[in-house]
């Protein structure tokens, strides 16, 4: 799959970087650590409210390098793609039940343009909270969808820094599929996952 | 609440987006599904934006959906069901519903 990558990178002076997962996988965390290491800023706010990222978010003409290989991607940061969107659960953070329903409307949203995103990737990085059961069906939905449409997507497990974080099942649960474990937050093992984007051009 | 089994006979005349119309007018209706099977990811992202799309923020607010492989040809099943009401797990070979507690529909 990778290969398929790095026929692309030869091809292409840059490509759309999708990074997709459930919502709370740390999606804006990660999208972050990477804009933050070649930009030098951040793209979206982070929150521990679900569907914080209601709309997806660009940073454009990333570089991101790893022993002197580089390679130049708009990094997109999806919003949370979900079966259900219940605003009762927002109400739970705190939010009135105005409030709540108006985040609930902008998310469904979200789910939709996550999903229409789909056609316009080139490459996905498919996040995944590693203190979770992996075999979640929403990353099934993801999965399935990448590669029906031949998208070469790289997992990251992510939240290692969490003792509970049990990223061998990530790796047992898809074999066939490269998996980085990060802390998106700490930025631990980042360079393993530029690599592994690096590397392929 | 009520389950309904659908027979593979019924979902293979339907073209890709009737079925996901069919699939949502029955959940919405507070039915549980079960599809002899599998849906394509193609199709459950679409039954995802249909979904996303008939959200009432009252009576409806989303789907639960899991796909089951069996060993056997054809031995597979689709189940969908209304997110307010049961909560569906798959662990190993095992599918489980779970009622939603405090939900009075």
């Amino acid at each position: 799959m990778l290969d398929k990558i790095s026929r692309m990178l030869k091809k292409r002076q840059s490509l759309v970087l999708g990074v997709y997962g459930a919502p709370n996988a740390g999606k804006t965390t990660l999208a972050n650590r990477i804009s933050l290491d070649f930009l030098g800023v951040e793209i979206g706010t982070v929150s521990p409210i679900p569907h914080e990222t209601r709309k997806a978010t660009i940073a454009r003409q990333v570089n991101i390098r790893f022993n002197g290989k580089g390679v130049n991607v708009d990094l997109v940061d999806m919003p949370g793609i979900a079966s259900k969107v219940d605003y009762r659960d927002f109400m739970k953070y705190g939010l009135n039940e105005e409030e709540a329903v108006e985040r609930a409307k902008e998310a469904t949203r979200g789910v939709i343009e996550a999903i229409q995103w789909l056609d316009n990737i080139d490459l996905a990085l498919t996040v995944f909270d590693a203190t979770k059961v992996p075999f979640d069906q929403v990353n099934l939905i993801i999965l399935g969808n990448l590669k029906a449409k031949r998208i070469p997507t790289i997992l990251v497990a992510n939240k290692i820094d969490l003792p509970e974080a049990r990223p061998e099942l990530i790796r047992e649960s898809f074999p066939g599929y490269k998996v980085v474990c990060v802390s998106a937050l700490r930025g631990d093992n980042m360079e393993e996952l530029y690599k592994a984007i690096a590397e392929s051009c | 609440m009520k389950i309904d089994i659908i027979s593979e006979k019924v979902t293979r005349r339907l073209s890709p987006n009737d079925k996901v119309k069919m699939i949502i007018e029955r959940v919405k209706g507070k039915s549980i599904l079960v599809l002899e099977e599998r849906l394509k990811p193609e199709e459950q992202a679409e039954l995802i934006k249909e979904t996303m799309l008939e959200i009432d923020f009252k009576e409806f607010n989303g789907i639960e959906v899991i796909t089951f492989n069996g060993e056997k040809k054809g031995g597979k099943i689709t189940v969908v069901a209304p997110s307010d009401i049961v909560a569906v797990t798959k662990e190993g070979d095992f599918i489980s519903l779970m009622y939603v507690a405090g939900c009075t529909k």
